[in-house]
This record gives structure tokens, sequence and C-alpha cells, in this order.
């Protein structure tokens, strides 16, 4: 089984973690790696697979930064 | 007639005398002089005639000057006509097209200006959501305390099944 790795931007604790796995059935909590990314500011990024799921404030703030500049007057 | 004093012989030599006189004044004065006075006459004539035909000719001269003179004004007058009319004509149309580059140079400035407006808009737009994001962003990283970060994580990964 492939690993899946969690960036967030601080350590995960086990309720985070159980949280994660709820909502992922995907995510195998024995093959699991949390890499610390400060610049998250706040959520985590999941990596599993090829797929990337983005729940950072990172992210939110990117996106929004994208919708902001499509924004025509 | 010897009784009236007349000699015969006399009259008849006065007579014959008169008669020769009269042949010879004839042949050799009047008839020379009278070709005189008619080659004078027709000389005089000449001279009428050759002073007449001057005259015609100085008139018909100055006549034809008079014309001539009349047509090169009425000639010279023309073309100064068409020349002022020709000149006004191209000042008229030089006028015209300087208006006209003109009208196009102002709709192009105005175009270019309202291009380079949009641009600069756009980037000013684009500069300011960049720094309010950062500003955002920034005001995230130092305010946000532990127990928010926490926080604000769980509620991510629970809204997160609605989205993904």
């Amino acid at each position: 089984m492939e690993k899946t790795i969690i960036y967030s931007a601080y350590k995960l604790d086990q309720s985070e973690v159980d949280l994660l796995t709820r909502k992922f059935p995907f995510i195998d909590q024995s093959n699991l790696e949390n890499v610390i990314d400060k610049t998250l500011i706040a959520g985590v990024v999941i990596y599993h697979h090829s797929q990337i799921i983005d729940l950072s404030l990172k992210g939110r703030l990117n996106n929004l930064e994208k919708k902001l500049y499509e924004i025509d007057r | 007639m010897e009784k009236l004093g007349v000699d015969i012989k006399l009259l008849i030599a006065q007579i014959t005398n008169f008669i020769l006189f009269f042949i010879v004044f004839k042949k050799l004065v009047s008839k020379p002089f009278k070709n005189f006075l008619d080659d004078e006459r027709k000389k005089e004539e000449l001279k009428e005639k050759l002073d007449s035909a001057i005259k015609e000719f100085e008139v018909k001269k100055q006549s034809d000057e008079k014309n001539f003179k009349e047509k090169f004004e009425k000639e010279k007058q023309k073309i100064i006509k068409e020349t002022r009319e020709e000149a006004e004509k191209k000042r008229t149309e030089m006028l015209n097209e300087t208006e006209e580059e003109i009208g196009r140079l102002k709709t192009k400035t105005k175009e270019e200006l309202e291009k380079s407006r949009q641009i600069m808009e756009k980037q000013l737009k684009k500069d300011i959501v960049t720094l309010g994001i950062e500003i955002v962003r920034t005001g995230f990283k130092n305010y946000l305390t532990p127990q928010t970060m926490k926080e604000l994580t769980a509620t991510m990964i629970k809204n997160a099944v609605k989205e993904n």
C-alpha cells in the first residue's frame, strides 16, 4: 500500500489524525507520514498516490487571490 | 488789200509762221509738258495711294495692338484668377487634411491613453490584491495562536467532505 504524506503547519496530534482517517478512509495510519510545513499557516495538505487534497489556509488564500484577479469590473 | 496797208505776203508768212510755231509748240513743248504733267499727276496719285495704304496699315496696326493688349490682359487676369483659385483650393485641401490628421492623432492618443489606463488599472488591481492577501497571510502567521490554528485545521478538515 502506498504511503500517505500529510503536510501541516504543526505536528498533528492523534485526535486530528483520527479525524482525518474518518473523513478520508483511504488513509492508513500505519503507513502515514506527517511533514511540518509552516508556510501552510493552518490546515493540511494530503498527498496520496497521485491525489492531492489541499485543506490548508495557504491554499485557500491562493485560491482567493486567483479569484480576485479574475474579477472584471 | 494794199490800200488797207496789209501786206499779203507778210500775212501769209505770219500765218505760216504761226502754224509752224503751233505745230512745233504742240510737238516739242505742249506734248512733253502735258506728258510731264500727266507723270506728275500719276506720281501724285501713287503717292496719295501709298499714303492712304500706310495710314490704313497704321490704323490696322494700332487696332491689332489694342486687340492684342486687351486679349493679353484678359488672358493674364484669367491666369491670375485660376492660379488664385487653385491656390485657395490647395490651401483648403491641406487644411482639411491637417484637421483630419489631427483628429486621427487625437483618436489614436485617446485610445492609447485608455489602453495605458486599463493596463495600469489592471496592474494596480493585481498589486492591491497581492498586497491584501499578503497582509492577511502575514496577519494569520503573526496572530494565529496554536489553539486557533488547531480549531481552524479541525474546521477545514470537517468541511472538506462537502468540497472534495
